[in-house]
């Protein structure tokens, strides 16, 4: 039962992420469709970082002090444009900040 | 962070750039490969069972659904059909993908499509876009879901071997919302992908209710939605 969960779930996983992959055989593809395309990577995104900054315990916590460390690694993404750099200075900020108001 | 290259990187370059891009996301893959593996032992799977769903599947959060249904007593079904609905956002990444793979053989479509996680798509989809004119791409998600996916099974098996070593309450998983915020900080400066941005979020807080993790598919489709008639708009009216 449990193989068959197993299998069964890879095959559909991986048939989701061939989709478009799989039927689309030709670069150009209408001007209409390249630019609601260009907004998958914005919109997905965002829409995990949302939920990972904005949820906690299966509800909206407005608390959450992971808020004001995005706030913080957003200032610094933008002024140091490194990834390495942002993550650094988000989870220092997530941590001093649970230090500081446990 | 963003080098604008003119000149085409070969294969080989493109491989190590993306194994280079993805490596800063390890902080917050391998604490989630521990927690997995940990958590696959406590519901009761083989290590085979675990080592071969970390390989086959290669999902993080589906992993976590499926452990949490089967611990439940779910049947094989009901299991495989929630598995895809939380990973139903990963047609949008082929979607998104399509175009820059289209010319390529069965043999490369297969394994990058396999490779498309959330991290591997979010890596490569910005080189993408900021390097027009590279024939050798497909090899950045080739290095970049490589990297992640040794990582991923290395660390699923650590975590069956050792449980959990790095405790959850360090948030390190948090790294990951870090990074993606750095790529799209970016693009906010053009008005659509702000409107795509911000629609994106709202919808994604009050829609997470749903089951199986829909809200982040409609927060996708309604942020696409949003910057494609918010450039539309402008376009109209520069016209």
């Amino acid at each position: 039962m449990i193989w068959l969960a197993i299998f069964i779930s890879g095959l559909a996983v991986f048939l989701t992420r061939f989709s478009f992959i799989g039927i689309l055989n030709r670069r150009d593809i209408s001007p209409a469709m390249k630019s609601l395309l260009g907004y998958v990577s914005t919109a997905v995104l965002t829409a995990i970082v949302a939920t990972e900054t904005f949820i906690s315990n299966h509800e909206i916590d407005m608390t959450n002090p992971k808020i004001p460390a995005l706030v913080i690694a957003g200032i610094a993404a933008v002024l140091s444009r490194s990834v390495v750099i942002t993550i650094a200075v988000g989870l220092v900020s997530l941590y001093l900040l649970k230090a500081i108001f446990p | 962070m963003t080098h604008a290259l003119n000149h085409a990187l070969a294969p080989r370059a493109q491989f190590l750039l993306g194994i280079k891009d993805q490596a800063p996301l390890m902080v917050g893959v391998m604490p989630f490969g521990l927690i997995f593996g940990a958590l696959a032992v406590e519901t009761g799977l083989t290590p085979l069972q675990i080592v071969a769903m970390s390989a086959i599947t290669f999902g993080g959060a589906g992993q976590i659904v499926f452990l949490q249904l089967y611990a439940s007593g779910a049947n094989a079904f009901l299991i495989s059909g929630t598995v895809s609905a939380v990973n139903i956002r990963h047609a949008l990444y082929s979607a998104s993908m399509a175009p820059y793979f289209a010319h390529l053989p069965w043999r490369w479509k297969i394994p990058l499509a396999y490779l498309l996680t959330d991290e591997a798509y979010a890596m490569s989809i910005r080189r993408f876009e900021m390097m027009p004119a590279q024939p050798a791409r497909h090899y950045h998600l080739l290095g970049s879901g490589l990297l992640l996916w040794v990582m991923w099974q290395i660390t699923t098996m650590l975590g069956i071997v050792v449980g959990a070593a790095i405790p959850p309450s360090l948030g390190l998983e948090f790294a990951i919302a870090l990074t993606f915020m750095a790529i799209l900080i970016p693009h906010l400066r053009l008005i659509p992908h702000l409107n795509a941005c911000l629609t994106s979020g709202v919808v994604a807080v009050f829609a997470y209710p749903l089951p199986w993790k829909l809200s982040l598919i409609c927060a996708g489709l309604a942020g696409m939605l949003v910057g494609f008639l918010s450039e539309r708009q402008r376009g109209k009216r520069g016209r």
